[in-house]
């Protein structure tokens, strides 16, 4: 007869579940500070203060975190800080504010940023203050088990000065990383974008502070992003209604749809969202800099990894991928906001490794519901506002043909910057110590100093030259900046000036001297080097005893910058007129030119535009329409 | 009153002898070197009050060398003269990128004309001969323990100390 035995077995944790729960479960530092800041927040702070000392060469990095919460007692401090994965959080109803975590775990994100803690923190009405040393290398034997690690606790320590009534100081030691500039400005990127855009949460600022760089410090304020041309803002009904409203740029009327209830979307009561499509990608202003994709927010704050460019959550790219190009939504021009919240929809969790919604009928519904917003979005974009896929391709084709050959120029002018620049300096040293030698020697004459000065002037004219070339095939063709205009356009016509001169034309450039614009200079020194190179070319086959002039004018309109190119060529033939500005070029034409065609989609790319108004015998005047940003 | 040594250091024959001799016609005695060791070598034979050298050089880059020179010569100064292509920024906002980097003290874009060059030197040189002592004697006094950064820093320090302590007296 077998005897039988029983046992109950207790689960016990090794130390190293500590590696697990804060050193590895986030994915970077960034993220690290972020999760203590919410925990900030859920301890009922108004205001936290995150300050980073980057590392110098005679100190280490030093990063504190100072938060006017309600602080903990003893008691609490066991409770809630010193149990892993306990959390009463998710059992607050109640009171003013709805707690960001629930998982209990927040707190072990300080293993990842250093190997030491200090809490400091103080309850309403105490003189003194509970001070608590934890060392997170002590978890680091896997065979001890995580119970047997303790932290030190004094209750009776003095109250530090940057610790108000109450509130929580948290004291990093044994900083891991140096904190250099990029990655301070990462944690203030992670800091702006936890915060929910259009609901922030309430009566809560964050204060970055890097120590000596007045810079780099700020209170910390959700991205904002500009009126799409076309938004989608969306709510969901207690019926399970959806509730919709379009507007935007290109709309001219905002109306208001709402879609037949839906049983299923009545566990998302509650929700809203927004997405907003911009026709052509927007400029990092006009989105503070966000990356597009769709967002998740709950009560506030983000829930990563929803919109992250590795995240498709929604499957846009796959469908996009999927159709070859065929779907309307662009995934780089779609910004979208969906803001949920904890109380009313307590079954969209995520789960503890950040990656994914926990799978339950809400989270599904969810997915159902802003696939339906993403299909209307995209049945709009299609009926009002998508320019045709194959004049997208050719506009994409147009830029890739210029980009190779920018490539090209770029690889070629930077080894001729460098060879240029060293005979140039011989020149311009040997130069001046002729004449300075000859002065030394007693010998002063005018023609000495002014051939001295010509030199002085060319070699600036091609210093100048080099650096201007460098700089156009250097340049993307997106990048807008604000700049003087007048003073790209000059120099543009300078670069033709020699070749003007040689077939016996004179260029003639009227230019202000300053005309600030914000415009992609290399698009710029594209089309006017085009419009040059065919207007020194229509001048070829003019009689001898004719005028040859180019005139090359630079005014503003109250909407434009005009750029116009005349010559007193031959004028465009009327067979070619028409075809003109509508052929696509497919990259035969030499030299500098792109086309006609080319110029026009790169121009349009960027909202200009590119006229002609010709004369058979009399000459051809091209206008070139740049649009002037609001904030010009 | 004896004359400032300059060392050159530049990989282009012309350029070195261009720059030597417009120094030789302002009353300076400088030196060339035609690369980082060479330079290094000069170093050990004499003490310099400017070093000139070029961003680009085939076996060393001007930041590296330099930070090797100020450990043989902590009280040399600096100019760095380069070629590159990034004109669009001016000079003296390199010159504060390169001085926050390695501590050069002047940053010049070639072609450079000579009264730049000559104008850039003097402008290290100490006004009346009377060296910045305790400034200097703390970025010694640092460089051996830390880095030159940290020298630099100790001798940024007493400046600003210096100079708000003058503001406050007066």
């Amino acid at each position: 007869m077998p005897r039988t035995s029983r046992h109950e077995l207790p689960f016990e944790a090794s130390a190293h579940l500590q590696t697990l729960l804060g050193r590895e479960l986030f994915r970077s530092d960034e993220f690290a500070i972020v999760e203590l800041v919410k925990n900030a927040y859920d301890s009922g702070a108004s205001t936290v203060r995150v300050s980073i000392q980057p590392a110098t060469a005679k100190q280490p990095a030093a990063i504190v975190i100072v938060d006017d919460g309600s602080g903990m007692n003893l008691t609490d401090f066991k409770r809630l800080f010193m149990v892993a994965g306990y959390s009463e959080r998710d059992k607050q109803t109640g009171g003013p504010r709805i707690p960001t975590g629930e998982k209990g775990v927040g707190r072990f994100a300080a293993d990842r940023l250093g190997t030491t803690l200090e809490v400091i923190t103080r309850v309403q009405g105490k003189s003194t203050a509970l001070r608590v040393l934890i060392d997170w290398k002590k978890f680091a034997d896997r065979k001890k088990r995580f119970g047997d690690v303790t932290a030190t606790a004094d209750t009776t320590a003095p109250v530090p000065s940057e610790l108000g009534e109450h509130g929580t100081v948290l004291r990093i030691g044994g900083v891991r990383s140096n904190w250099d500039r990029s990655q301070v400005l990462a944690a203030r990127r992670a800091l702006e974008e936890l915060l929910d855009p259009y609901h922030p949460p309430k009566h809560f600022t964050i204060d970055f502070l890097v120590r000596g760089s007045p810079t780099l410090s700020a209170e910390i304020h959700p991205p904002v992003v500009e009126l799409a041309d076309l938004e989608l803002r969306f709510s969901v009904q207690k019926t399970g209604a959806v509730r919709h409203k379009w507007s935007g740029e290109s709309i001219t009327k905002a109306d208001e749809v709402n879609a037949a209830p839906n049983a299923e979307f009545r566990q998302l009561a509650g929700l809203s969202g927004r997405l907003s499509y911009f026709i052509k990608r927007p400029r990092r202003s006009q989105v503070s800099g966000l990356l597009p994709g769709v967002r998740l927010y709950r009560d506030g704050f983000r829930l990563e990894p929803f919109g992250n460019q590795k995240a498709d959550w929604l499957g846009i790219e796959e469908k996009r991928a999927k159709r070859a190009g065929h779907a309307h939504i662009v995934p780089s021009r779609l910004f979208g906001f969906v803001s949920i919240e904890r109380h009313a929809h307590p079954d969209l969790r995520d789960t503890t490794s950040r990656e994914a919604l926990i799978d339950t009928p809400a989270s599904r519904a969810l997915l159902t519901c802003l696939q339906n917003e993403l299909n209307a979005l995209e049945d709009r974009i299609r009926t009002e506002m998508s320019e045709p896929r194959w004049r997208e391709r050719q506009r994409e084709q147009a830029q890739a043909l210029q980009r190779a050959r920018l490539q090209a120029l770029s690889i070629l002018s930077f080894g001729l910057a460098h060879e240029l620049r060293q005979p140039l300096q011989v020149i311009r040293s040997e130069a001046g110590n002729i004449n300075t030698r000859l002065s030394q020697l007693g010998i002063v004459d005018q023609d000495i100093n002014e051939a001295q000065s010509a030199i002085e002037t060319h070699l600036t004219r091609i210093d100048e030259n080099i650096s201007f070339l460098a700089k156009i095939s250097t340049g993307d063709l997106e990048q807008e900046e604000d700049v003087n205009l007048a003073d790209i356009v000059a120099r543009q016509c300078n670069l033709f000036s020699t070749r003007c001169a040689a077939a016996g034309i004179t260029l003639d450039v009227k230019v202000p001297a300053v005309q600030q614009a914000t415009v992609n200079q290399p698009t710029i020194a594209i089309v006017l080097g085009n419009l040059l190179v065919n207007a020194i070319e229509a001048m070829h086959a003019i009689d001898e005893h004719k005028v040859r002039t180019i005139t090359v004018s630079l005014t503003e309109t109250t909407q434009n910058h005009v750029i116009r190119v005349i010559d007193t060529g031959t004028g465009i033939p009327p067979d070619v007129r028409d075809k003109l500005l509508k052929e696509f070029a497919t990259g035969k034409t030499g030299g500098l030119g792109i086309g006609l065609y080319n110029c026009k989609l790169i121009l349009e790319a960027q909202g200009g535009e590119i006229d002609f108004v010709t004369e058979s015998r009399v000459g051809t005047q091209f206008i070139v329409r740049l649009p002037k940003q609001e904030n010009t | 009153m004896t004359a400032h040594r300059i060392l050159i250091v530049d990989d282009e024959p012309g350029v070195r002898r261009a720059f030597a001799r417009t120094l030789k016609l302002a009353h300076f005695l400088p030196t060339e070197a035609a690369s980082a060791d060479e330079a290094l070598e000069r170093c050990d034979e004499h003490t310099y009050d400017v070093v000139i050298l070029d961003f680009m050089m085939p076996d060393m880059n001007g930041i590296e060398l330099l930070a090797r020179i100020r450990r043989r010569q902590p009280f040399i100064r600096s100019i760095v003269v380069s070629g590159k292509l990034d004109r669009r920024r001016d000079e003296r906002e390199i010159a504060r990128e390169l001085r926050e980097a390695v501590e050069a003290d002047s940053y010049l874009h070639k072609p450079v004309s000579n009264d730049a060059l000559v104008e850039a030197v003097r402008e290290l040189l100490p006004a009346n001969g009377a060296q910045d002592w305790k400034a200097l004697a703390a970025r010694v006094e640092t460089s051996r323990a830390g880095t030159i950064k940290a020298a630099n820093e100790a001798a940024k320090t007493l400046k600003k100390h210096r100079e708000d302590r003058k503001k406050r007296d007066g």
